[in-house]
């Protein structure tokens, strides 16, 4: 099992680069992102004045924050893109193949995959982790604790993304785009499921549609921050059933991993 | 007298799948022998042999490797196989020292010193990605690996085909240092008949999912024969000996499978030895063509 978790890590090689060069950028743009809204035009945008009023300020400000803790899972996210397409490039590869013929058995195939794709995740999130530390000290406008939760959140998403992709990978015997398309769909799905009584308020809002989404932001973006933890959990339980549920069917289909 | 212990054994073995069906096919492969697997393309070659690897799951049927089940015990049974494909299934973007590196930690016995030997033997760069490699060296590659981790037991599916002649003899002269070794068996599925005039032992031949032919290549060859003969003497001669026939413009060509028979029972008539090629495409070509 440690051979297959080896090779995979090897394909992280090819986007080493990729990696530092979005870590490198992502922290020039974020110090100058965190000057900016100290003293910079930014900074200008979050102040009531004669062409702002206090609502559009207030606007900005969440815009910023919620643009800076977006900032903050791209490291993590270049890092991880080799999790989420390494079981299609064993397919185009044939690699596939070469496993189903070793003494692995398809559990630990499926496993190693698992810890693969977790490991990778985990990589990335302790790096956006190591930024987001880094830059919380230069800026105001969100806390380490807000960057912490954002990162797990975004870990979170990731992995029940990446699971999701998985599973119709091998399930459906899907190829990459039809398994990124539907697990894009299912997450949207559930976003939509979850939000659709904010979605309707917000159709009724009218003329105060502006003010009611800078308010549902908040409260969406607070309530999400302080429960970071459920997404966390949601993804370690995905995570067994995709292990269960990936298992079986690759002990029936054969080959598909 | 020793009894012959067998490191294959194919028992009724069943996959049917809608458009195809490997019918219940049954050969045993001896140990220390080369088994030639035989048959034209499409024929059910590759899905015997991943019935046999228990990579696909059979229908029906029992598959014995080093008497060990496959189906409750291929994991540890494929310790002792090493698998040659048509195609190279490694990442292009792997070297052949990533490969070992990989290998060693999949394989109890993986020997690193035997594979870079085999490595340096085939002329295989080590730090070259192995996107880059030709096709031979992509099979040479392939069976570096089968040969470096002690595998008693080597399939291998069509690994000759699309190479050159050099490639191909330097290959099976591998395969026949392989074999020298008492246990070591060889299972090659080719339709490349003249590969196996040199290096088989026993042959299997498959046919739309049937076994149609299988035993020991010498008595096979000396069984057969292409017995020759003008179109007014094909009456003379019994259906029961001729498995297929051909016409041509100085009379017509007859497979035969018995050639003492013939010879005793038609002493006029030109009888030939009949290449693998030939009892093949006789098989194939059965029922009698005209």
């Amino acid at each position: 099992m440690r051979g297959l978790i080896i090779k995979d890590l090897m394909s992280f090689r090819k986007r080493l680069a990729i990696v530092v060069f979005v870590t490198v950028a992502v922290l020039i743009m974020a110090v100058m992102f965190s000057i900016s809204a100290k003293s910079g035009n930014l900074y200008q945008m979050t102040i009531p004045g004669p062409d702002t009023t206090e609502q559009e300020a207030e606007y900005a400000k969440e815009v910023m924050s919620f643009a800076f803790m977006v900032l903050m899972i791209l490291p993590m996210g270049a890092v991880g893109d080799t999790a989420k397409n390494m079981l299609f490039e064993d397919r185009k590869s044939g690699f596939t193949a070469v496993a189903s013929v070793t003494p692995l058995t398809v559990r630990q195939r499926v496993l190693s995959k698992i810890i693969t794709i977790c490991g990778l995740y985990l990589a990335g999130a302790v790096l956006s982790i190591v930024i987001s530390s880094l830059v919380s000290l230069f800026t105001d406008l969100v806390t380490f604790r807000q960057l912490f939760a954002v990162v797990t959140i975004g870990f979170s998403i990731c992995l029940i993304y990446t699971f999701l992709m998985f599973d119709i990978g091998i399930i459906l015997n899907g190829s990459e785009m039809y398994s990124e398309t539907f697990a894009l769909m299912i997450i949207l799905l559930a976003i939509f499921g979850m939000n659709i009584k904010n979605i309707i308020s917000l159709i009724k809002a009218g003329d105060n549609f502006a003010s009611v989404i800078i308010e549902q932001a908040k409260n969406v973006t607070a309530v999400v921050l302080d429960r970071s933890y459920v997404f966390f959990i949601i993804a370690c339980v995905l995570g067994v059933i995709s292990y269960f549920v990936t298992v079986a069917v690759a002990a029936k289909k054969r080959e598909v991993i | 007298m020793e009894s012959v212990k067998n490191a294959i054994e194919i028992r009724n073995v069943t996959k049917d799948y809608g458009d195809f069906k490997l019918d219940s096919i049954t050969f045993d492969v001896p140990e220390g022998s080369v088994c030639g697997f035989i048959g034209q393309n499409g024929a059910g070659k590759t899905t015997t042999i991943k019935l046999l690897l228990d990579v696909r799951a059979k229908d029906a049927g029992e598959i014995f490797v080093f008497g060990r089940d496959m189906s409750k015990e291929s994991a540890a049974a494929r310790e002792d196989i090493g698998v040659v494909f048509d195609e190279m299934g490694f990442n292009e973007y792997l070297t052949a020292k990533d490969i070992n590196i990989i290998m060693r930690n999949i394989y109890k016995n993986w020997d690193e010193k035997v594979f870079f030997d085999y490595l340096k033997r085939f002329a295989l760069p080590s730090k070259k990605k192995c996107g880059d490699f030709s096709r031979g060296m992509r099979m040479k590659l392939q069976i570096a690996v089968a040969l470096s981790h002690n595998a008693k037991l080597l399939v291998m599916d069509e690994p000759t085909s699309g190479l050159d002649p050099i490639v191909r003899h330097e290959i099976l002269e591998i395969f026949r240092e392989f074999v020298l070794e008492e246990d070591h068996t060889i299972l090659l599925s080719t339709h490349i008949t003249s590969d196996l005039e040199q290096i088989a032992d026993e042959i299997v031949f498959i046919n739309a999912g049937k076994i149609v032919l299988k035993g020991n290549k010498d008595e096979l060859i000396e069984r057969h024969g292409i017995l020759k003969c003008k179109k007014d003497e094909r009456s003379k001669i019994s259906d029961s000996l001729v498995v297929s026939e051909e016409d041509n413009s100085f009379g017509i060509q007859l497979l035969v499978n018995d050639r003492t028979a013939c010879e005793k029972l038609y002493p006029k008539s030109v009888i030939e030895p009949a290449t693998i090629e030939q009892i093949m495409l006789g098989y194939v070509s059965s029922p009698k063509r005209g």
